[in-house]
């Protein structure tokens, strides 16, 4: 195993962690701890494993978002999914680049000459990928959701 | 209208509870079902819930929306109870009794559980973002202070707003301080996992999913509005944090 692929899983791990202490913080029942590290550890393993494939990462946060609602509708109790919804699409990044961008922005405001025309520029790639990042995760969402409500709705047809 | 009443007073215990909005349209309507009421309609907003019948006389009911914790706990005890009233196995008197054992329903972790895990969402997550256990030390100790403030506020009964500020400004000076100490540590990782736990991360998720169900799009904008605002008070705390620990 390489030093990348070691990393990666490493990454996946914590954020099966991640999602299965947030979902208890979230009081979300027992039984859907071990459904939010599960559904925590795959949404961040399959978005660094099609990120390293070539593709943009923000199409890979989108795909890994809808994987995760998906699989929540499948196995966390059903007023819980939210709970282990969010709890798995938090470690994708957006929190900390969208913190990023707030920060820059403040501290830009106090800047002066270069450094202002620099700090500036790193504000606007920030805010750029804050954005794009909170898209990419809102859409996913929704086509999660959209493949969710189609199987419920074939299933009740049945 | 009493069946009515008690079928908006258990929605509107999802919707205060961090329950999901379609948990509450189906609490709501397994009630109306099981005591026969026709005609019943129900539109649920962050602040308030709005039941009616179509029947002659048009009258509605009106009920405040009191901003509780999140317990899923009582979530899913009315989904059950609900599901209990829809087959006629409890009648309305039951169910009236049945509603206040809800409400007074503790969460299902302590509060030192509840700390610990704080801690471990934060260090966890931390690590998850390329942190070393130096950031894991740090922001679960930041979080854990965080939390200990946010526990004290409580009894004061303080705004969402105002507790998540406080809390948020603690950890992330906490935080901020000891990295500056430059402590072998990813900084991005560390201020913003010490606060992580914070993020009102299910009225975001909530309002997304009620943002695409065109009955449910008010309370969905009302619900991301109020998380993106708690969103940005973080980020606000996180950079005076810095501001203050240089």
């Amino acid at each position: 195993m390489d030093a990348a692929t070691a990393q990666s899983l490493s990454h996946a791990v914590w954020s099966g962690v991640f999602a299965a202490a947030l979902a208890v913080l979230l009081t979300a029942p027992a039984r859907a701890i071990v459904p939010a590290f599960f559904c925590g550890c795959a949404a961040r393993a399959l978005r660094d494993l099609i990120a390293s494939g070539g593709v943009n990462v923000h199409l890979a946060t989108l795909v890994a978002t809808a994987v995760a609602v998906v699989i929540a509708a499948a196995v966390a109790p059903r007023h819980a999914a939210p709970a282990v919804v969010v709890a798995s699409i938090l470690p994708l990044g957006a929190a900390v680049v969208v913190f990023n961008a707030i920060i820059e922005l403040m501290r830009v405001s106090v800047l002066r000459g270069s450094t202002r025309l620099a700090a500036s520029a790193e504000l606007t790639a920030d805010v750029g990928t804050a954005f794009t990042m909170f898209f990419a995760i809102g859409v996913g969402l929704q086509a999660g959701l959209t493949i969710v409500r189609a199987v419920q709705r074939r299933r009740d047809r049945r | 209208m009493r069946s009515l009443e008690l079928a908006l007073d258990l929605g509107a215990l999802v919707i205060e509870n961090g329950g999901p909005t379609p948990t509450a349209d189906r609490a709501f309507a397994s009630v109306v079902d099981g005591c026969g009421v026709a005609g019943a309609f129900v539109i649920w907003r962050l602040d308030t819930a709005i039941a009616g019948t179509t029947a002659a006389d048009r009258s509605c009911l009106v009920r405040p929306i009191r901003h509780a914790r999140v317990n899923l706990r009582r979530v899913a005890e009315i989904s059950a109870l609900a599901e209990r009233v829809r087959v006629g196995a409890i009648g309305e008197e039951a169910l009236e009794i049945e509603i206040g054992r809800i409400e007074r329903l503790a969460p299902p972790y302590d509060r030192w559980t509840m700390l610990a895990l704080a801690a471990c969402v934060t260090g966890a997550f931390s690590l998850s973002q390329g942190g070393d256990w130096t950031s894991f030390v740090i922001t679960a100790g930041a979080a854990t202070a965080g939390q200990v403030i946010g526990a004290w506020l409580q009894p004061q009964k303080p705004s969402a707003g105002f507790a998540t500020f406080v809390s948020a400004i603690v950890s992330a000076t906490i935080a901020a301080s000891v990295i500056h100490l430059r402590m072998p540590s990813v900084p991005p990782a560390a201020l913003t996992g010490a606060v992580v736990h914070l993020i009102p991360g299910l009225p975001l998720i909530n309002g997304f999913f009620d943002f695409g169900a065109d009955a449910h799009f008010a309370i969905g904008v009302q619900r991301i509005v109020s998380a993106l605002f708690l969103c940005a008070l973080l980020a606000i705390a996180v950079a005076i944090a810095v501001v203050v620990a240089g």
